[in-house]
C-alpha cells in the first residue's frame, strides 16, 4: 500500500551495512537520518531511499524516476556536499526548487516555509516552497533525531540502478572522474595548515603564560585541529607569528573555532568571520567574543578545559559500547522547531 | 583551451569565486592557448563582480543581463547557466564552492547535470597532466583534512572550488585599469534562446516571503560553581552540531 504524502529521505547506502529488506526494522539509522526523519515527519510519511552517492549522476536519475511514479511531498537530504550533490541533480531532473542548509522548517496557512540562516546566522529567511516536489538539504543538528525505536515502521526502497534507469535516458550519462591518486597528509603539516584547518583552537592573553598554551594544544589534538594565538599572544611571545590569527595575520575559516582567554578585540574579530561555529572561554562575561561566540562558557579555561578533555576521553571510551539511542538529556542552544516526539526513557547511559 | 568561471550573482565578488578565478588564472599561466572568460547572470548591478573579476586577471567577460531572476533562485540560474555555457563553448568550468548567498551552493552541480559533464566538487587545486596515453586531462585534488584526493577526467569538465583553497593575489592599480577596457559582452535571455516566461514559471517553485534580521543566537554558560557541568554542555552542544 503506497503511503499517502510520502517525503524521500535521501540516504548513502554505503552507510547502512548488510542486506536490506523493504521492511526492516533493525537497521540502525546514522544520526543524521533521524534528524531527516524528525523533518519528514513533520511534512509527511517518510520513506527512506538508499542511493549509492559514488555515481551522483545515475543516483539522481533513479531517484527521480521513483519520484515521477511516487509523487513524493518533499525530498530531504543531509547537506553535507555528496548529499548536496545528489541532491541538486534531483532538482534539476525534475524542475524542482531546491532551498539548502534548512534549518526550520514552519507551517502557516497550510503553505510551507523553509527557515534558512545566512549572513553568518544574522539573516533569517523563510522560502515558501510551492512547487510540486521540493528539495531540501538540511543543516545537521538543526533538527532533533528520532530516537531509533520509533524508527522500525519506516518504508525502506533500495534503487537498483539496472531496474529502475529513467526510460527516457537517451543520452549517454556523463561519466564520472575517476580518482587517480590519494595521499594521506603527514601530521607535521599541521602548523602550516591554520588557514585551511576546520577546526582551530586559539588563545589570548587569558592563558596567563605560554605553558598554559600546552593546554590548549592539547585541546587542538582532541579535536583534530591547529592551534593558533590572538596578537597579544604574539606580543607576549607565548605563541609563534605564523599562528597569529589577526587581520594583518593569518584569517581562518574553520567550521569549529575556540577561543580561550580571548577577550576578542576588533582585529581578531575581523579574522575569525568567516568561522562558522564559535565556542569562547573567558572570565569576563562582558567580553567583546561572546558577541560572536554561539556557545560561550563564562569561567577560568584552566579549570573547564581539562574537565572538557576528560569528558571528551570519557565519551571516547564509552562510544566503544555503542547505543543506538541517542542521549536525549542535552538541550539545543540554538533555536529550530524540535521533534514534538518525547523521548524514551530507555537510555542506559549514566 | 576555454577556461569559464561562473560568478554568482550577489552584491560583491563571492570568496570561493575569486578561488575560482584565481585557478584559473593559475592554470593560464602555465599555458600560451589559454582563454579565461567570467559568466555571470543577473541584474545591472552584477557587471561589478565581472569587473572585479577582470581585474584579478581574467581577460574577457560574459553577462546575461536579466531582472527578473532571484538571486537565490538557483533552478532557473542553472538553466541559464548551462545555455549561455553552451553558446559560449567551454573545456573547463570553474566555480565557486560555496556562496553567502543562500542556495547557491548547489549550483555548480546543477550546471553539471544539465550540460552533461563530470564534475569535481570541493576542490582546493586544480592542474593538467598527460597520462600514459597521451591524453590530455584535467586534474582537481580534494584535501580532506587526512588525505589529499586526486581525481581526473578529460575536458569538458566543471569544477567548484572550496573557500578554503589558495585566495586571488590583490590586483595592482594598473590591472584595476586596464579592466576597465577589458569586453564584457551583454546578453539577454532572447540570444540564448530562453524565453523569460518559463524562466519565471521555473522560479515560482521557491518564494522568499521574508528576511528578517537578528542577533546571532548563542548561549552562555556560567562555569564558576561547577567547571565540569560546563564542560559537560560544551561536549553536548558540540556533539549536537556534529563537529565531534
Amino acid at each position: 500500500m503506497p503511503p499517502v504524502d510520502p517525503v524521500l529521505v535521501i540516504v548513502d547506502q554505503t552507510t547502512c551495512d548488510g542486506a536490506l529488506t523493504p521492511t526492516t526494522s533493525s537497521t540502525p539509522l546514522t544520526q543524521v537520518t533521524r534528524e531527516l526523519l524528525a523533518l519528514a515527519r513533520q511534512l509527511g510519511t517518510p520513506v527512506i531511499v538508499h542511493c549509492d552517492y559514488r555515481d551522483p549522476s545515475a543516483a539522481a536519475s533513479n531517484l527521480a524516476a521513483l519520484a515521477r511514479r511516487v509523487s513524493p511531498r518533499a525530498i530531504l537530504s543531509a547537506s553535507d556536499p555528496a548529499s548536496e550533490n545528489v541532491a541538486a541533480r534531483i532538482a534539476v531532473r525534475l524542475e524542482a526548487g531546491i532551498v539548502t542548509d534548512v534549518a526550520g522548517v514552519s507551517v502557516e496557512h497550510g503553505a510551507i516555509y523553509a527557515i534558512q540562516y545566512a549572513a553568518g546566522g544574522t539573516c533569517r529567511i523563510a522560502t515558501e516552497l510551492r512547487g510540486p516536489t521540493p528539495v531540501l538539504t538540511v543543516r545537521s543538528g538543526a533538527f532533533r533525531a528520532v530516537p531509533q525505536s520509533t524508527t522500525s515502521g519506516i518504508e525502506h526502497i533500495r534503487l537498483d540502478p539496472a531496474e529502475d534507469a529513467e526510460e527516457d535516458a537517451a543520452e549517454v550519462p556523463a561519466r564520472e572522474p575517476r580518482v587517480r591518486r590519494r595521499t594521506r597528509e603527514r601530521d607535521t603539516d599541521r602548523e602550516l595548515l591554520l588557514g585551511k584547518a576546520d577546526v582551530v583552537v586559539a588563545g589570548g592573553r587569558g592563558v596567563g603564560s605560554a605553558e598554559g598554551f600546552s593546554l590548549l594544544a592539547r585541546v587542538a589534538y582532541a579535536l583534530g585541529g591547529c592551534l593558533g594565538g590572538t596578537h597579544t599572544a604574539r606580543e607576549l611571545g607565548w605563541c609563534p607569528d605564523h599562528a597569529r590569527i589577526s587581520v594583518p595575520g593569518t584569517q581562518v575559516r574553520p567550521l569549529l573555532y575556540l577561543a580561550g582567554g580571548v577577550s576578542g578585540s576588533v582585529r581578531h574579530r575581523a579574522a575569525i568571520r568567516r568561522a562558522r561555529t564559535v565556542v569562547a572561554i573567558d572570565t569576563d562575561p562582558s567580553a567583546p567574543i561572546f558577541r560572536d561566540a554561539d556557545f560561550g562558557v563564562v569561567g577560568d579555561l584552566h579549570q573547564v578545559l581539562p574537565e572538557f578533555l576528560d569528558e571528551l576521553a570519557r565519551r571516547a571510551t564509552d562510544s566503544a559500547d555503542p547505543d543506538p539511542d541517542p542521549d536525549p538529556g542535552s538541550d539545543s542552544p540554538v533555536s529550530p522547531s524540535p521533534e514534538q516526539q518525547p523521548a524514551p526513557s530507555e537510555s542506559a547511559e549514566a | 583551451m576555454r577556461i569559464v568561471v561562473l560568478i554568482k550573482p550577489g552584491t560583491e565578488l563571492d570568496e570561493s569565486d575569486a578561488c575560482a578565478v584565481e585557478q584559473a588564472l593559475c592554470l593560464a599561466r602555465r599555458r600560451i592557448d589559454v582563454r579565461v572568460s567570467v559568466l555571470t547572470v543577473g541584474a545591472a548591478g552584477c557587471a561589478q563582480q565581472l569587473r572585479a573579476a577582470l581585474a584579478l586577471g581574467a581577460d574577457d567577460g560574459v553577462h546575461v543581463l536579466d531582472d527578473g531572476l532571484t538571486a537565490t533562485d538557483a533552478l532557473a540560474l542553472s538553466r541559464v547557466l548551462a545555455a549561455a555555457l553552451r553558446r559560449l563553448g567551454f573545456d573547463l568550468v570553474l566555480c565557486g564552492a560555496t556562496s553567502d548567498v543562500p542556495n547557491l551552493s548547489a549550483l555548480p552541480a546543477m550546471v553539471a547535470e544539465r550540460l552533461g559533464v563530470p564534475a569535481v566538487c570541493h576542490a582546493d587545486s586544480v592542474f593538467f597532466s598527460f597520462e600514459c596515453k597521451a591524453t590530455e586531462e584535467i586534474v582537481a585534488i580534494r584535501e580532506s583534512g587526512t588525505e589529499a584526493v586526486e581525481l581526473a577526467a578529460a575536458a569538458p569538465v566543471l569544477v567548484s572550488i572550496a573557500e578554503r583553497s589558495t585566495p586571488p593575489r590583490y590586483p595592482p592599480f594598473p590591472a584595476i585599469a586596464e579592466a576597465r577596457r577589458k569586453l564584457v559582452s551583454t546578453w539577454t535571455l532572447d540570444a540564448l534562446g530562453i524565453e523569460p516566461e518559463s524562466v519565471r514559471r521555473l522560479a515560482t517553485a521557491t518564494v522568499v516571503r521574508n528576511t528578517v534580521l537578528c542577533a546571532r543566537a548563542g548561549t552562555i554558560v556560567k562555569a564558576e560553581d561547577d567547571p565540569h557541568a560546563a564542560a559537560v554542555q560544551l561536549a553536548d552542544f558540540l556533539t549536537e552540531r556534529h563537529l565531534l
